[in-house]
């Protein structure tokens, strides 16, 4: 969340998991800035706080969704927790042991536990590798496995994916975009993580292919108790398949809370918009509905807005919105949101934002 | 096969009427035929959407209505528009329809929008291209047209570069280069695709406005059967090359007549509650050069007979005015919701 | 989850049978079964593996010049146990005899059998090109893989290298280098596989620098794979395909420069029979018999040519692979 950092005491984390639990991991005040270099002598002109003190939780055996548009955040905040990226600031925590500091073979362990499908499947599968290598790398990778055990051991991820066998030695170029998907799947499984991060995993594919991906990670994440950090910008489907929604808006994360409860009573008012926003497949729905149209496009994070960064786009803006940095609050609900609406001005305190504004997005279901 | 005539609802009878459309390519001997007897169309100052998954041939279908396809294409059929006859158009006529009376507007504003000019150039040039005029009114008209696509400050803006515009502003440039000729008929192919939800509704706004202030029609190419059921007023599904349904909106998205609409609404997080699984179509689209003869979903149809893998199924017109090419269609009772 | 439409008609969509929620211990070990297979059945309908030797086949040209490239490398390796008359035996009493049926390619100034000559030379000038560019690519890969995959300080380091080897003109360093070690073919070879290197460097490190930035590189990393291994496993196949291509043209144009070098007298010693040696001689004998020139030209021009169409054909054949 936006500037947390300065608040929030540790004994009191933001966007628990409701059961109480320790998480599975825990992540706080996480941020990346990257420098922007111009130049012969490659001097640094420039920052872009592309993460900026990002706080959340994942419980075992959750799916948290992470929302948001292009240059908010979302992907590199899920690039940062494999430190496929290194970050600049925070701390990530799993199974309470902080990832910042490892180094070498502590790192690579690490990576055993989490894992990444990626958004585009077709540049994250080696094109001249056959399926067998593709899978089984991890196990060549660890343990430099012999190739027919490994193939083994393949022929096992493939059928929890619904492929077979008989799809070992075929290449990523023989496959459709929600097959490809499904091996880079397998692959995440090989070391069965305890958490994947799955960075837009059907925003690439066919739409009558999507929910084959989406129930397939809904299955695994029964069956195989996997967390989920589930990375997208359609809204619908997120809501579909997490537990928790997290919006993300200019690197800093406006509202978490249970998944119904944002997608249905949204608390902050870019959430209400980014839902409304999102046409529904139902005519009549679309007719009756109001929609939130936002002006102007989201600003550069070159050069954010002081206060809170949503207040140029938003309706509801006051003048504190353009000074003072919202601090998250807790909802109703049980979930958290950064707006001032809810501490200045009319105060919902916690109530979702539908008694403001009167719009209504989606009932639950 | 016989494509039945798709009767207007309306008097004065479509601006487009597309019957029988067929596009092929051939490279290395084999021809495959992306677009098979498509036919659809499109009501003077309404919408069509044209929806359909990767390699349904929805976005070669439109193209191959303005000329915009490779030389190797091989198209037949026929496409008449206010009553002229597009296909086998010489190269000069379809440049002197195109971007005139009929428009077009991309899914990537950037490409389409030349990086050497500025806006106002692109716009003066392409509006005394086709209707002449003094550079002082072609500059008045582009400036107007950038107004009315919502680009604030437009008279300075048009002394700009396409790559100082964000992606949102460059896809109202597009649309201000596609309509400043006030054209009868637009193609958009896929114009938000590329956009976030938040730009994408500002666009979708924005063409609702201009369509209704300019009175155009608009053939609305997409994947997105939510962008459907909030901007057009009628629905033309393709699949595997072939129109399998045409509907009103509202019919349609209530009551699906083939299984592959059925399966496509049904297959939207929107038509299970919470928790359920998704419903999903299993595998995935053949490709042109296997195209089955019969129905060619029947292999991912949970209705599938074996009539269905016989012989070629027919385009049939209903009472209603629906078209659908399902064999089964009297007997099945659909619903978008499951 | 369980199936809640038993009905398959009321509810078509639903892939029943696949996942019950039951109890994951042992669904872990268990297949799919049941809604999953029709796709299974259906990947029988994507592409195939359109293979590398369908789409070389297609070329005709290529295919001709790689056969006549086969059959000259066969007879040069078993130049001594195909027949072929002595390639340095004399016969003052025929010389510069035109081809006959004793002596198709004919004989040259002392006699000596022109088409035993071609191929022997054959064997020194393929000899001399295939080691230039063996050498050169064994030191230009691991560099080129360690400086695009690395980068930094070292990178520029070898770049400014091999800037400064590629300012001179391939033939004159090449020339330079041999006269510093002595004329003999390996000297050749060397020489020229010092010209190459900077070459194959460059091609090799823009290659990687591409690669580098795709997903699957990427995704190695994450699953915790060593800098080594996604450079041997991930990097190297997917830049070999240009590298094969560059490989094929250069030899062309090594057995070019060796022909030049041996032509200007740097290369094999006489009497030993090789192209360029050969050209040298008939050049002195340019008056007596003119027609000696054409046969090392002609096997020169041809053999170059031919190592270019191969190189295109490759091209056009390894291009596409994988990439879909």
């Amino acid at each position: 969340m936006t500037d947390v950092s300065d608040t929030t005491t540790p004994s009191e984390p933001p966007a628990t998991p409701a059961d109480g639990a320790a998480p599975l991991l825990r992540v706080r005040d996480l941020e990346k800035v990257f420098p922007i270099k111009k130049g012969l002598l490659r001097r640094t002109v420039a920052h872009v706080r592309a993460v900026d003190g990002v706080s959340f939780d994942i419980a075992r055996g959750e799916v948290l969704g992470l929302v948001g548009e292009s240059g908010s955040g979302k992907s590199t905040t899920g690039r940062l927790l494999l430190r496929l990226i290194e970050p600049t600031g925070g701390s990530i925590e799993l199974e309470g042991k902080e990832l910042r500091d490892l180094e070498g073979e502590e790192l690579r362990a690490v990576r055993c536990d989490m894992q990444m499908v990626f958004q585009d499947p077709y540049s994250s599968l080696d094109p001249l590798a056959p399926v067998a290598d593709i899978v089984g790398e991890p196990f060549q990778v660890h343990f430099n496995m012999p190739r027919k055990e490994r193939d083994e051991k393949v022929v096992k991820l493939l059928e929890q994916v619904g492929l077979s066998a008989q799809h070992l030695r075929r290449f990523p170029a023989e496959f459709s975009g929600g097959q490809r998907q499904r091996i880079a799947v397998a692959r995440a499984l090989a070391l069965e993580p305890k958490l994947i991060v799955a960075d837009e995993p059907v925003s690439a594919l066919d739409m009558s292919t999507q929910s084959q991906v989406v129930n397939l990670l809904s299955d695994l994440r029964e069956r195989l108790g996997v967390a989920l950090l589930f990375i997208a910008h359609d809204l619908s489907i997120v809501h579909h398949a997490s537990d928790r929604i997290a919006v993300m808006y200019l690197g800093g994360i406006v509202e978490v809370g249970d998944a119904d409860d944002v997608y249905s009573h949204p608390c902050h008012p870019y959430s209400e918009a980014l839902i409304s926003a999102a046409p529904v497949p139902d005519p009549v729905v679309e007719r009756s509905r109001r929609r939130i149209v936002l002006e102007g496009d989201p600003p550069s994070p070159l050069d954010p807005p002081s206060g809170c960064r949503y207040h140029p786009r938003c309706a509801y803006a006051m003048d504190i919105c353009s000074q003072v940095a919202p601090e998250p609050t807790p909802t109703l609900a049980g979930g958290e949101v950064a707006c001032h609406l809810h501490t200045s001005g009319p105060a919902l305190a916690g109530r979702p934002l539908a008694e403001l504004s009167g719009v209504t997005t989606h009932e639950p279901g | 096969m016989t494509t039945p005539d798709i009767t207007p609802t309306s008097a004065t009878g479509p601006l487009l009427e597309v019957t029988d459309l067929s596009v092929s390519f051939t490279a290395h001997k084999q021809t495959a035929k992306v677009v098979d007897q498509v036919s659809f169309s499109v009501q003077p100052g309404k919408t069509l959407g044209i929806v359909g998954e990767s390699g349904s041939g929805k976005t070669v279908s439109s193209l191959a209505l303005v000329g915009l396809l490779p030389r190797t294409a091989n198209i037949t059929g026929s496409a008449r528009f206010a009553g002229q006859e597009l296909v086998g158009m010489t190269t000069r006529q379809q440049r002197q329809i195109r971007g005139n009376d009929i428009s077009v507007i991309f899914q990537e504003p950037m490409t389409s929008l030349d990086p050497v000019f500025t806006v106002g150039n692109q716009l003066t040039g392409a509006h005394r291209n086709h209707q002449g005029g003094s550079k002082k009114d072609a500059l008045d008209r582009a400036e107007e047209m950038l107004r009315l696509v919502g680009i604030p400050e437009p008279r300075k803006r048009l002394a700009e570069y396409p790559h100082a515009f964000s992606g949102g502003m460059r896809q109202r440039v597009m649309i201000a280069l596609a309509l400043i000729n006030s054209p009868r008929l637009l193609i958009a192919d896929e114009p938000t695709t590329a956009l976030d939800v938040t730009i994408q509704s500002q666009i979708l706004e924005l063409l609702q406005e201009l369509q209704q202030a300019m009175g155009m029609a608009i053939l609305f190419v997409t994947h997105d059967l939510g962008v459907v059921a909030s901007v057009c007023d009628d629905v033309s599904v393709m699949y595997a090359g072939q129109v399998v349904e045409q509907a009103g909106i509202d019919e349609f998205f209530a009551h699906p007549r083939h299984p592959y609409s059925e399966g496509l609404l049904r297959s939207m997080p929107h038509s299970v509650p919470k928790g359920e699984r998704l419903r999903m179509i299993p595998g995935t689209v053949p490709l042109p050069s296997r195209f089955p003869t019969s129905c060619r979903f029947a292999g991912r149809c949970p209705y599938a007979q074996e009539a269905c893998t016989a012989d070629p199924i027919p385009l049939e017109q209903l009472d209603d005015g629906r078209v659908v090419r399902c064999v089964r269609h009297r007997e099945l009772v659909m619903e978008a919701r499951s | 989850m369980t199936d809640r439409h038993p009905d398959p008609n009321a509810d078509p969509f639903v892939t029943s049978g696949n996942a019950g929620p039951l109890d994951a211990t042992t669904e872990v070990e268990r297949s799919v079964e049941g809604a999953w297979v029709p796709v299974m059945h259906q990947s029988d309908d994507m592409p195939r593996h359109v293979g590398f030797w369908k789409r070389f086949r297609r070329n005709k040209v290529a295919v001709a010049a790689a056969i006549y490239l086969i059959l000259l490398i066969l007879a040069a390796i078993f130049a001594s146990h195909i027949g072929l008359q002595d390639p340095n035996a004399q016969n003052i009493s025929e010389i510069n005899r035109r081809p006959s049926a004793a002596h198709w390619l004919g004989q040259d100034d002392l006699g000596r059998d022109v088409f035993a000559r071609i191929i022997y030379g054959a064997r020194v000038s393929l000899q001399a090109a295939f080691t230039a560019v063996a050498m050169a690519l064994l030191v230009a890969v691991p560099i080129g893989l360690f400086s695009g995959f690395v980068g930094g300080w070292i990178d520029l380091v070898l770049m400014r290298i091999s800037d400064a080897v590629q300012v001179n003109p391939g033939l004159v360093l090449a020339l330079v280098i041999t006269g510093i070690l002595g004329p003999s073919t390996t000297n050749v070879a060397v020489a020229l596989a010092f010209v190459f290197t900077p070459g194959f460097v460059r091609l090799i490190r823009g290659q990687v620098l591409s690669v580098r930035e795709e997903t699957y590189i990427e995704a190695s990393r994450s699953i915790g794979a060593k800098r080594g291994y996604i450079i041997r496993k991930r990097v190297l196949h997917n830049v070999a395909s240009p590298l094969i291509v560059q490989a094929a043209v250069t030899a062309g144009f090594a057995l070019l420069a060796e022909a030049s070098l041996s032509f200007l007298g740097l290369g094999v010693q006489p009497p030993q029979a090789t192209w360029g040696t050969m050209l040298s001689r008939a050049f002195a004998q340019v008056f007596q018999a003119g027609w000696l020139l054409w046969i090392p030209g002609s096997a020169i021009a041809l053999t170059v040519l031919a190592f270019n169409l191969v190189g295109d054909g490759l091209r056009d054949a390894l291009g596409a692979e994988g990439r879909n």
